[in-house]
């Protein structure tokens, strides 16, 4: 139990730091930008109670609006995020359910289940991401389109980054 | 009754979703108040420090470029300053004490700690705030011509609104050839192109004009480089035209910038205002 909370607070400093002082500044294209920070919520373990999944995702957000100077921005669309994620892990989930214990990594629960996954948490976060931004700026089409391909470069980051712990994990 | 607390308790998530929501919109919609300075927080000293420290280690990345940035302004100062001119003709005329010219402008130079494209509204970090004495309202400029200016300060850092900042930006411009006015505005998506709009429809814009700025605001000098007409385009309902322009700044790689104090600033408001009130 203290190694998980060890762990995760470890690695929600690091996606923080690393999203806001590292991946704000990638504007493929001029404005195709990644949200990696996600992966701290997704990655929290199956067994967390709702209500901490969802305040911690308001916390995430917040500290993710931070770097970017739009407070509230990113908090709406982490919480929506933590919202459906118990949703999302239901319809989704093995037929035998999860056991308990695992986390909802790569690792532990195979590249189709992951890839599943990852697609409609990052999917459904950057589409209300960018909605947001565009119901105060009016630009709909523009931003389902900007989410899109936003989407697509967070979940090929997520897998980088997932493939790098898979690494590190086997040679020790 | 214990269905009743179970029942509340199974959907209890939903309406802390809704509470923090609710929140979350809440500070967002608040944010939208221009005056509302307790939660800007990228002027913040903490985040400044972050974003200092990031910037000493990446600045090392474009060295380079930033060498060949502040000399192309130096030589861009020396052929104007005044050892670059010969006096023609009055060679036994000698200057003592010129009251000819009195100081409009003073420049201050910062470094960018922070910058983003990708937004609507796009700021700009700097290393300078009212410790330096940088005030809300100043304008800001780069190397190649307008950056944008300034609207929040902290101790020791201040955010400027780029051009880029959908919201908050726009300055009066005209053209360098004929003198027309009107004005500049970003309509998001590509960071390097804005629209000229507002001009009047007898105007005969081309492209490749170029845009300067009209120094009607007091926040910029005139003859600041803005941009270059790339095409004109008629607006079919009213008789005004629009034009879109490549802007001149690049705001990709933007590392000093020029904060502009206008001395008279003061006096112009204080007229113009005397002016409106009467």
């Amino acid at each position: 139990m203290f190694a998980l909370i060890v762990q995760n607070s470890i690695r929600f400093v690091l996606l923080i730091l690393l999203q806001g002082l590292v991946l704000n500044n990638i504007r493929l294209n001029g404005y195709i930008n990644p949200y990696v920070y996600v992966l701290f919520i997704m990655l929290l373990p199956f067994e967390t109670p709702r209500w901490v999944v969802l305040t911690l995702g308001f916390i995430t957000g917040l500290s993710a609006d931070y770097f970017t100077g739009t407070i509230g921005m990113h908090a709406s669309a982490t919480v929506f995020l933590a919202f459906v994620r118990s949703y999302i892990l239901k319809l989704i989930a093995p037929r035998e359910g999860y056991e308990f214990g695992t986390q909802p990594r790569l690792q532990e629960m195979g590249f189709t289940w992951f890839l599943f996954y990852c697609s409609i948490m990052v999917v459904s976060h950057h589409s209300w991401l960018y909605l947001i931004e565009a119901f105060r700026f009016s630009a709909m089409p523009d931003a389902l389109l900007k989410s899109l391909f936003s989407s697509g470069l967070t979940i090929l980051l997520i897998f980088f980054f997932q493939f790098l712990g898979f690494k590190v994990k086997q040679r020790t | 009754m214990r269905n009743l607390l179970r029942l509340t308790y199974k959907y209890s998530h939903i309406g802390l979703f809704l509470v923090l929501e609710a929140v979350a919109l809440g500070l967002l919609i608040r944010q939208n108040n221009y005056h509302n300075y307790a939660f800007v927080n990228a002027s913040s000293d903490v985040v400044g420090t972050l974003y200092d420290w990031r910037s000493n280690v990446t600045d090392y990345f474009s060295l380079k470029e930033q060498n060949e940035q502040l000399a192309g302004t130096n030589a861009k100062l020396m052929s104007n300053s005044e050892d670059a001119f010969l006096l023609r003709t009055y060679n036994n005329l000698k200057t003592t004490h010129d009251t000819f010219y009195i100081r409009k402008y003073d420049y201050q130079q910062a470094r960018v700690v922070n910058n983003s494209t990708q937004l609507l509204n796009n700021n700009i970090t700097i290393n300078k705030g009212t410790r330096d004495g940088i005030e809300a309202d100043m304008g800001v400029i780069g190397p190649d011509g307008i950056v944008g200016f300034v609207t929040h300060v902290s101790e020791h850092y201040a955010v400027v609104a780029s051009v880029l900042n959908k919201k908050k930006f726009n300055v009066s411009v005209r053209t360098r050839k004929n003198h027309y006015s009107g004005i500049v505005k970003w309509k998001g998506y590509d960071p390097q192109e804005i629209v000229l709009e507002e001009v009047p429809g007898y105007a005969q814009l081309e492209a490749g004009d170029t845009i300067v700025t009209s120094g009607a605001s007091g926040r910029f000098p005139e003859n600041i480089p803005v941009g270059i007409i790339v095409k004109v385009e008629d607006a079919e309902k009213s008789n005004a035209l629009f034009a879109r322009v490549r802007t001149s700044t690049n705001f990709h790689n933007l590392y000093f910038v020029y904060v502009i104090h206008n001395l008279q600033k003061e006096e112009q408001l204080n007229l113009e205002r005397a002016a409106r009130d009467q």
